[in-house]
């Protein structure tokens, strides 16, 4: 009786009916209502990254030219081998990046340490300094290196002029036109934008230090710096890490400050800049595809080291 | 009016000390404090105010030609042209130098008296040094004011000063918590310091903006001259603005325009993305959740540069969208929806299941367990997300820049270095107009939204 129930044809108006709540009844189950919510990210995530990272791989192992018939060909491993036989590559690439990287990274996470420091303490109008100091890092880089452009001018830029007037040089530093102080402006502007991350970050942490254990540490004797590096320290290191393994990969991949203050002349090209340069001015795109896997293996081990420090944590 | 140097300085220390110390006294002694410790307190405090006396008078002297030295004013000598050989002379002649090392003494003398304070006085000291000789410059040159108006200047900062230290310290003293009880020296030495440190850093942060908004109000003509206004504009104009916003050559409304599309549509769509992927990698378990999560992280890490080749070839031969704006909302995503997914995901993980259980016991569906109940929870942590991906997609370069290569189709960040020059000479005052205008969204978008930004990064951050 019940079977027969069931097998009753349903009316043919109702149909779309039954099969709407088919479906509602299908993806009411975190077994398919899961996957089919991620599959807008997937796409993006295969379509758009994972496909073109391979291609990237392929293309590194191609004479690929822009616009060229006839290019295209495997030629293997030629254009890494090129690359590393270039002299420029190894005596100013290689060592601008790491330079540049590491030098960059350290003295950011020195200063926004500090800044975030400073920032912990009771002083009026707390939000208003917390906001305003993230100005550097949210305005548009290119247009904030643009103004540093202009602050670094060969002929007149304002920080000579002050500090001509203050008589604390007696001629212009050309800042962007001789090399070293070259590099030394696009890491100053890199450390100018990315000081502030690490500040507010940082800071977001010093938040969670018990402040009993200051207190504690304090009565006990301890003086500033022995606070600061046996209580604060320990207690954040895990925000200390991920951000600047963070600030690492970001730091290593950064073409625009480069691009839009040197244009990568006066010997500040970096391997990401490099690679934008031959894939996009000099359109040869497999050359260009392998310069940017020359970043690779750090990205790599940055990846693999943050992935088994955020697994080592419960969160 | 002619003044003569010497008992200008006399009468400031005159009034600038026993201001200080009366100031001192009678704030400390409102307190229940010691009254001596205000009377040391406001005399140092004076003195440092007649330092800053004599650099400004030193100022008016090197750059207003009508305050002369009294040599100078007896022998009728006119002042001579004002050339930095000059002004370094000025500087080292007896009628400045001689009451500075007399000062430095006095200094000296407060140190043994009160060794910690000595640590605050000369940071504060060195300050108001760097503020007076900066700020100072050929101000009053410039305005065409007399000499008398720098001795004005010079009495003003003097009381101003030692008046300032004391209202500084009461101020500091009164937000601090905790022990408020006695006069503690260390903690007075110990604001000095990180004040004087956050100031230098906000400048630090904050010049470039600074010049960036001067340079955009200078006419173009006086941008190349900078010996007329060293820090500021006499002739401020909205020129650069009106011309760049009217003639629209450059396409500056264009690059306005493509920006704002791009923008919104690749951040509304990424956020979008983003919020269910996260939900889902965070809620719900089904085979390969853990996985999928993982990859979100890497691609998360993954730096554009590495595809940006790629998507050149992507966009040109397979979607045949190069050289025009959908390249970017194609491109976009790939930065974006990896950062939402994982940015929500640490917020998600903040919001219990509680109350999705709940639902889901009084019969709630999955997705509205979801939709009525979590979304809601986790606003403040999507309008982070979509701020951010704003601000990522708004300021991005390297993809604009190396997909779009007609310059009337690139967006504002592009566009604005690369085009307002002619050959190889920059339009200062356009550039950093249209500067300015491309970061006011940013900064208007994060004046509304700061408060929730910053909690949504926190909760981000701490969590990892």
């Amino acid at each position: 009786m019940q079977k027969e129930m069931e097998l009753q044809p349903t009316p043919i108006y109702l149909m779309p009916l039954r099969i709407l709540g088919a479906i509602r009844k299908w993806l009411d189950n975190e077994r398919h209502l899961g996957p089919i919510m991620i599959i807008p990210a997937m796409l993006v995530v295969i379509g758009l990254i994972a496909y073109p990272f391979g291609n990237a791989l392929w293309l590194s192992m191609t004479d690929t030219q822009a616009g060229q018939e006839g290019t295209g060909n495997y030629v293997g491993f030629d254009n890494f081998v090129d690359l590393w036989e270039m002299k420029d590559f190894r005596t100013i690439i290689i060592p601008n990046t790491l330079r540049y990287t590491f030098g960059a990274v350290v003295l950011k996470l020195a200063f926004g340490m500090g800044l975030a420091l400073l920032l912990n303490r009771p002083m009026p109008m707390k939000n208003v300094f917390r906001g305003v100091i993230l100005l550097p890092w949210i305005v548009p880089t290119s247009l904030s290196v643009m103004a540093w452009r202009w602050m670094l001018d060969p002929d007149f830029s304002i920080i000579n002029e002050m500090l001509i007037n203050l008589e604390i040089i007696d001629k212009d530093i050309l800042f962007l036109v001789k090399p070293k102080p070259a590099l030394w402006s696009v890491m100053a502007v890199n450390i100018w934008r990315g000081t502030p991350f690490f500040a507010v970050t940082l800071l977001a942490a010093l938040q969670v230090v018990p402040q009993e254990q200051l207190e504690a540490a304090q009565i006990d004797g301890a003086n500033v710096v022995q606070r600061f590096m046996k209580v604060i320290v320990p207690t954040i290191m895990p925000v200390i890490v991920v951000t600047t393994m963070f600030s690492l990969v970001r730091t290593l991949g950064d073409v625009e400050i480069v691009w839009v203050l040197t244009g990568g002349g006066r010997d500040t090209h970096l391997l990401a800049t490099y690679s934008y340069q031959l894939g996009f001015t000099a359109t040869q795109l497999g050359r260009g595809a392998a310069a940017s896997l020359f970043l690779f293996p750090g990205f790599l081990v940055l990846m693999f080291l943050q992935l088994r420090y955020l697994q080592n944590r419960d969160y | 009016m002619d003044i003569p140097l010497l008992p200008v300085l006399l009468i400031s220390h005159l009034v600038a000390i026993p201001l200080g110390a009366i100031g001192g006294w009678a704030i400390i002694q409102t307190k229940n404090r010691d009254p001596r410790k205000g009377l040391v307190f406001g005399a140092v405090a004076g003195l440092l105010g007649g330092l800053v006396a004599i650099f400004a008078l030193w100022l008016a002297i090197a750059y207003i030609p009508t305050v002369r030295r009294p040599k100078d004013i007896a022998a009728g000598i006119e002042p001579p042209l004002i050339t930095k050989r000059t002004r370094h002379d000025i500087f080292m002649s007896s009628t400045v130098v001689v009451p500075l090392i007399i000062h430095i003494i006095l200094l000296v003398v407060a140190f043994y008296i009160k060794s910690v304070l000595i640590i605050a006085v000369a940071l504060i000291w060195l300050f108001s040094w760097f503020l007076c000789m900066v700020v100072g410059n050929k101000m009053f040159t410039n305005r065409g004011l007399r000499g008398s108006f720098g001795v004005l200047l010079g009495l003003v900062a003097g009381i101003g000063s030692a008046g300032g230290v004391m209202l500084l310290y009461w101020l500091l003293n009164a937000y601090l918590p905790g022990d408020r009880r006695g006069f503690r020296w260390s903690k007075l030495t110990e604001d000095a310091f990180a004040y004087t440190i956050l100031t230098i850093f906000l400048v630090l942060l904050l010049f470039p903006f600074y010049w960036m908004a001067i340079t955009a109000i200078t006419p173009e003509q006086e941008t190349t001259r900078l010996d007329d206004s060293l820090l500021w504009t006499t002739n401020p104009t909205f020129d650069n603005i009106e011309n760049l916003v009217d003639d629209d050559v450059p396409p500056f409304r264009r690059w306005m325009r493509t920006s704002l599309i791009v923008t919104v549509s690749t951040t509304i769509f990424s956020v979008v993305a983003g919020t269910l992927a996260a939900y889902s990698l965070v809620r719900f378990r089904f085979p390969a959740a853990r996985p999928l999560g993982l990859a979100m992280f890497i691609t998360y890490l993954v730096p554009p540069i590495l595809l940006f080749i790629p998507m050149m070839r992507l966009t040109e031969s397979v979607l045949g969208i190069y050289d025009s704006k959908w390249a970017l909302v194609v491109a976009y995503p790939t930065m974006l929806v990896p950062f939402s997914t994982w940015f929500l995901m640490g917020f998600f993980r903040s919001i219990p299941p509680d109350m999705e259980e709940c639902a889901r016991v009084d019969g709630a569906t999955y997705w509205q367990a979801f939709y009525k109940v979590t979304l809601p929870l986790a606003r403040p942590g999507i309008v982070s997300a979509a701020i951010f991906s704003f601000t990522l997609s708004w300021g991005e370069y390297m993809y604009a820049r190396g997909l779009i290569l007609s310059g009337n189709l690139w967006t504002l960040p592009v566009g604005v270095p690369n085009v307002l020059s002619t050959g190889d000479v920059f339009i200062w005052g356009q550039i950093m107009a249209a500067a300015l205008i491309g970061s006011l969204p940013i900064a208007i978008v994060y004046g509304f939204f700061m408060q929730s930004f910053v909690a949504g990064m926190t909760a981000g951050a701490v969590k990892g």
